[in-house]
């Protein structure tokens, strides 16, 4: 296969965390630009010692975005670089939402526009139902754990052969996610194996796998939750406009997943639309930065100018 | 708002209606759907009204009548016509129209000729977005297609277009009294009489359909063992009566097969006409696709 170097090495690298207290946990974020405001939410959960990402994993969106918008990205709770829950049964997506839904009303903004990649997209949708008087609008980002259907993400990424906490690792994972493995950079795979060593993420991962919390809260959680917002999708209760956002060849999201989160909230909300990239895997925002900015750009307008 | 001016081309002996605006470097050329002399309505560069406007704003735009469509006239041999006929004449227009950094928007029917024109000549444009066409679309063995079963009589009268419309549309809103005027002005063309008098047998629909598979053959041959030259979208309304967002996206998939740059978008509660009901989501993506591909590196273009 022809080598095509795919960093964008002129533009800034989100070098410039800042942090802030929400609900005792130290969380940090990278804020950016002025205007209507976009906040980014990633996808995973804590507790993975393969591959992890954070809030730099927006970083091909972050500043073309922060031209026109204000821009931010955060670091979930127990993920990357924001500090873990403080008790056991916290490690829950629902925590995560909470957390997620405080660190927004911090940034005293009239309604922000959520976009949330995979569990993020989850975790979009729950904020966008619980909270809705903070959201403008909503983007789901190749979200299996929103689709009713089968995602086939433990499939794919089963058996990975190489060394938890390790570059390869790292690199298995998100080569087993895109299309393109070309389009895994080496700042990504840096960036992942960074956050995955952090002590405090590897604590996680004993929490979550060593202390067994995957299987007594954090999955049961998580499976009770999607019952409730699957049913609550079906009664209309998302209000606000919505782009679901694919890609076509998506190995651990099936592209029918778009269509049956489509067929959920269509019946209730006008303004829903579907996007589907070609030759597109799990990580559209990085597979095809330029048309995904563009395209979420767009939205984030004619959302505005409907008020 | 930036003027729209009409003028006439003598597109190979064939006198051809143009809707032409806007002066930047770069344009967008609408193909308008309702294959002539067969649908119920008088399509032609009229139905894209206030959507030429908005994207004058940027961008050089233009729009023609198609054969027997509008104020354009039928072809000098008088019989039944084909997709190819309706491509050569395109790729005239196109010719003529001489349009910087083409981006191709067909409509209906108008995708076909969009798709027909991107296999005949991809250097001449930049994309094409394929929107609400059944005709572009995989069929397999198709259900009969009752949405146009029983036109009111008078056929082409203001009252039956009107039914035409609002037959395959989601809502009605678009359909404006202006929209009716043009439409009911067009069936009073000697064009577009002639159209209907040359496809009106079975024999004449018969041989423009065969046309149609024949085209969509070509494409789906073509996204196997070579490539479509040109990055695509394919752009649907979720509740199109004519055709399902099933067919849009096989038709995505399809084409996709070996054209990596491309989308599909699915709008909810459109029906067939989606940038006369939905102009601003159309207009969105349309423009955020150019947009997005002339931002991208030309690292990244894997095509």
């Amino acid at each position: 296969m022809e080598e095509i170097r795919v960093e964008t090495a002129t533009e800034p690298r989100m070098r410039m965390p800042l942090r802030k207290r929400v609900d005792g946990v130290d969380t940090v974020y990278h804020e950016a630009g002025e205007g209507e405001t976009i906040v980014f939410i990633y996808g995973g959960n804590f507790g993975s010692p393969d591959a992890a990402s954070s809030a730099h994993i927006w970083d091909l969106n972050f500043f073309p975005l922060s031209e026109r918008f204000r821009v931010v990205a955060f670091d979930k709770l127990g993920q990357g670089y924001t500090g873990n829950p403080t008790r056991d049964e916290d490690y829950t997506m629902a925590a995560v939402v909470r957390h997620a839904a405080a660190f927004i009303k911090t940034l005293d903004a009239p309604g922000v526009h959520l976009v949330g990649h995979s569990r993020g997209g989850f975790a979009a949708t729950r904020i966008a139902l619980e909270y809705p008087d903070l959201v403008k609008s909503l983007s789901i980002v190749c979200s299996g754990t929103l689709s009713p259907t089968i995602s086939p993400n433990e499939i794919a990424l089963a058996g990975n052969p190489h060394k938890p906490y390790s570059r390869e690792s790292s690199r298995w994972v998100y080569e087993g996610y895109v299309h393109d493995p070309r389009s895994v950079t080496e700042d990504w795979v840096d960036r992942s194996y960074e956050v995955t060593n952090r002590p405090e993420v590897k604590k996680t991962v004993r929490k979550m796998v060593t202390e067994g919390l995957a299987h007594r809260y954090f999955l049961p959680e998580l499976a009770k939750q999607k019952r409730e917002t699957l049913q609550w999708l079906k009664e209309g209760r998302l209000q606000r406009p919505v782009e679901i956002i694919w890609g076509a060849n998506d190995k651990t999201v099936s592209s029918q997943g778009a269509f049956e989160v489509f067929n959920m909230i269509g019946p209730h909300q006008r303004h829903v639309e579907i996007s589907m990239f070609n030759h597109c895997g799990h990580f559209p925002y990085r597979e095809h930065p330029d048309r995904f900015n563009h395209l979420l750009s767009r939205f984030v307008d004619d959302v505005s100018a409907r008020g | 708002m930036m003027k729209i001016t009409e003028l006439t081309l003598d597109a190979d002996g064939i006198a051809t209606h143009v809707l032409r605006g806007g002066s930047a470097k770069r344009s967008v050329l609408f193909l308008h759907g309702g294959s002539p002399g067969i649908a119920p309505y008088c399509g032609g560069a009229h139905v894209w009204a206030e959507t030429l406007e908005a994207f004058a704003a940027d961008s050089q735009v233009a729009a023609f009548d198609m054969i027997g469509c509008g104020a354009t006239g039928w072809h000098s041999s008088g019989g039944p016509i084909t997709v190819d006929h309706l491509g050569e004449h395109a790729l005239r227009v196109l010719d003529l129209l001489d349009l910087p950094d083409c981006h191709i928007v067909g409509h209906d029917i108008g995708g076909l000729i969009a798709l027909w024109l991107a296999m005949k000549a991809p250097e001449r444009m930049r994309s094409i977005s394929i929107m609400a066409s059944q005709s572009a679309a995989p069929r397999g063995d198709w259900v009969d297609d009752l949405v146009y079963l029983d036109p009111p009589p008078p056929l082409y009268s203001r009252k039956s277009q009107l039914w035409a419309l609002d037959r395959v549309s989601c809502a009605p809103h678009h359909i404006t009294p202006a929209l009716l005027d043009a439409c009911e002005a067009a069936a009073g063309q000697p064009g577009v009489r002639a159209g209907q008098e040359a496809m009106a047998s079975p024999e004449a629909r018969a041989f423009f359909n065969a046309s149609v598979s024949r085209t969509n053959a070509k494409a789906w041959a073509l996204s196997r063992d070579a490539k479509l030259g040109v990055p695509f979208q394919v752009i649907w309304g979720a509740d199109d009566p004519l055709t399902t967002p099933a067919h849009g996206m096989t038709l995505f998939q399809t084409l996709g097969r070996t054209q990596p740059e491309a989308q599909f978008h699915l709008f909810n509660r459109c029906g067939s006409f989606v940038f006369r009901e939905q102009p601003e989501r159309f207009r969105r993506v349309v423009e955020a696709f150019r947009d997005g591909l002339a931002a991208t590196p030309s690292a990244l273009r894997y095509a």
